[in-house]
């Protein structure tokens, strides 16, 4: 029974980290219809920043939730600024041309960003310090529950509903819909359909960086190469939950992470990969939009 | 003028290269294969820096046949697919002796590219199928074998009276190996009292081991044996200590890493980890003197496949001296088979697979951020 818990509670995590990376995803796709390769690369980056921006500012003073807060907010504009950038230069020229085009031009924009990051900071792995505080009232449950994992659980919970509120409910999200649904009718009406996209990316990349902050404080080490395997199980998890709907990420990325820690624990780890991997052939067979997409035809 | 002056000098510098050429026999190559860049790199440059060592020190007394040694070095970065890339460019470079390569599952991929048209020295692969398989004429190693360091964790575990032990590895070709040779030793012995509770393999650079940590705490192992490197093991101890997972790490030399201790920090405290005896600890004045050298000349540690290497590019370099050349593999290898060399690293003679005869393992742990050598 404590195995199970435990179990739980470890697929928990590892679904709520899959979720902060996959619903910039899913974003993306839902509003522009493109796959960015290129955002395990900003998760990356955002937690490059948060790595410098903590290592600056704990050196000017700064500590505990104060700490925390002013690296998020120092790695979220920075990788807003990134993620705008690379639409700017990536995307955006290839805007009307064939669909497999921006595809390719956002695989190469990971690359490029992967080797960049080599470069210009380090090939190894760095330590990323603790930045949650412990909090006192999770010490009699430490061992299962620390307060790194309740702040990933809470974020990705809270950023999920301001999503959703954002593009059900407000004005932003009104044109984000009007532009995913036909772009040319939207730009007729009068909505300024590069603000849209642009906007779209800087959320996408804010979250990514939230994400990578997150991640860094519970693996607790860095390297340039974690955007890739962590953004190809996002993306995975996008597809199970129907990509292009923001609660089916996260939905997506639950069942991806409680499915590779009970096939771990009650299976064998060998075959944790295989186990979600049959997971997600089985629902797409069944259900070809994922788990709350609506089906569609006219796919890559 | 200045000019002038500048494009004489030029065509005198053009000039002189090809005709010191001329007076020079042509340099002697040695090619040296690893991970010169990369998250494994302080491995490979410590073998790099034992080879450069012993050619400075042939190259001062005359050189090799009569000419002089020039190294020519490729990086693999340990990664099996760029050493099939470097070994190639090595053998396109009219190399037929190379010292390396750093990595298990990178050598194994270069052979292949070798054949029996070149020959190999690796001072840190330590898969024990490089020899054992029988597959490669031309492969020698101056390191002990991974059965080694596997047999040297079980007669630990014994001796320390744990009962339960956990093992797991990375899927790799030199995890798999040694956690494979640990269960193998502990199932031979089942009168010993010790029982393994968890054999499992995770995959490298997951974001969370949370799941195989929930079930090693449910296992109730004492200690856990890791058949992998560094950069996983300090994150599963980190990983294991914020869960209040206690068990006991036991690691092979792709854990005895300073970069283990700083990134794992407090929770790589008590760890043990098995390597390959540190020789740079005996005391002897070729040592003290290849000490000295090297602080002269590199701000790096030493690491600990210097004196591997040196002792292996000895060793290859007398070799090849009796053989009169590189030309005849067959002679260079029988020679390395037949006569004991006096190196840096002690005297070196390989077996008839092509290890080296007598190579040790030792165990360390971790006490104040520093690997102390224990006893059993």
């Amino acid at each position: 029974m404590e195995l199970f818990l435990d179990l739980l509670i470890s697929g928990l995590t590892k679904g709520s980290i899959y979720a902060l990376i996959a619903l910039g995803y899913t974003m993306v796709y839902g509003i522009v219809g493109l796959i960015n390769f290129a955002h395990g690369e900003i998760y990356m980056i955002g937690a490059f920043i948060a790595l410098i921006a903590s290592l600056a500012l704990s050196q000017a003073g700064l500590a505990g939730w104060g700490l925390l807060v002013s690296v998020a907010a120092a790695a979220v504009v920075y990788s807003a600024m990134y993620g705008w950038t690379v639409e700017k230069i990536a995307y955006k020229p290839l805007r009307g041309s064939s669909r497999l085009s921006p595809l390719i031009s956002a695989i190469g924009m990971s690359i490029f960003l992967q080797n960049y990051v080599q470069l210009l900071q380090s090939p190894n792995f760095l330590t990323f310090p603790s930045l949650v505080p412990e909090l006192g009232f999770l010490a009699p449950v430490s061992h299962i529950v620390n307060s790194t994992q309740l702040f990933i659980w809470l974020a990705t919970a809270l950023i999920m509903t301001a999503l959703t509120v954002l593009i059900k409910f407000t004005r932003l999200g009104l044109s984000m819909r009007a532009v995913s649904q036909d772009p040319d009718m939207a730009r007729l009406s009068g909505v300024n359909i590069d603000r849209v996209i642009s906007s779209t990316f800087v959320i996408g990349s804010a979250l990514a960086a939230v994400g990578g902050l997150l991640i860094g404080c519970y693996m607790r080490q860095i390297d340039f190469y974690i955007g890739f395997l962590a953004g190809m199980k996002a993306f995975t998890a996008a597809v199970l939950g129907g990509i292009g709907s923001i609660p089916g990420a996260v939905l997506g990325a639950l069942v991806l992470g409680f499915a590779e820690s009970f096939a771990a624990g009650f299976i064998s780890s060998d075959y944790e990969d295989a186990v979600a991997f049959v997971l997600l052939i089985v629902i797409l067979i069944a259900r070809p939009g994922g788990l709350m997409g609506a089906a569609q035809t006219q796919k890559v | 003028m200045r000019k002038i002056t500048l494009a004489i000098l030029a065509l005198a510098l053009l000039v002189s290269g090809p005709l010191s050429a001329q007076n020079n026999p042509e340099p002697f190559k040695i090619g040296y294969g690893g991970a010169l860049l990369g998250n494994l790199a302080s491995y490979g440059l410590s073998g790099f820096y034992g080879l450069e060592y012993a050619v400075l020190k042939t190259n001062a007394a005359g050189g090799l046949t009569g000419r002089q040694i020039e190294v020519i070095k490729e990086d693999d970065g340990c990664d099996p697919a760029l050493a099939s890339t470097a070994a190639t460019k090595l053998a396109g470079g009219g190399v037929k002796v190379v010292l390396g390569h750093t990595c298990s599952g990178a050598t194994n991929s270069a052979l292949s590219v070798y054949g029996s048209n070149m020959l190999l020295i690796s001072p840190s692969a330590t898969e024990v199928g490089l020899t054992e398989s029988g597959r490669n004429p031309y492969f020698f190693r101056t390191i002990m074998r991974d059965d080694v360091q596997a047999d040297l964790q079980v007669e630990f575990v014994k001796k320390r009276g744990f009962k339960k032990v956990a093992i797991l590895h990375d899927k790799g070709d030199y995890g798999k190996a040694l956690a494979d040779r640990a269960k193998a030793g502990f199932d031979a012995a089942p009168d010993s009292g010790v029982k393994v509770v968890l054999f499992e393999g995770v995959t490298s650079g997951q974001p969370s081991y949370d799941p195989v940590i929930s079930k090693l705490r449910s296992s109730e192992a004492e200690v856990l044996l890791w058949g992998g490197y560094y950069a996983d093991a300090s994150k599963l101890a980190l990983q294991m200590r914020s869960k209040k997972v206690n068990t006991i790490i036991i690691g092979a030399d792709g854990l005895n890493n300073e970069a283990y201790v700083k990134m794992a920090g407090e929770a790589a405290e008590g760890t043990f980890a098995t390597g390959p005896a540190d020789i740079s600890k005996n005391s002897s004045p070729a040592i003290a003197a290849a000490l000295e050298d090297h602080k002269k000349r590199h701000s790096e540690e030493i690491g600990p496949y210097f004196f591997y290497a040196a002792g292996a590019a000895e060793a290859l370099f007398a070799a090849i001296e009796k053989a009169g050349g590189d030309a005849d593999l067959e002679a260079i290898k029988k020679n390395l088979q037949e006569n004991t060399v006096e190196t840096v690293m002690g005297p070196v003679r390989f077996d008839a697979k092509g290890d080296v005869i007598g190579a040790k393992a030792t165990m360390y742990e971790i006490k104040n951020g520093q690997f102390v050598e224990v006893e059993l």
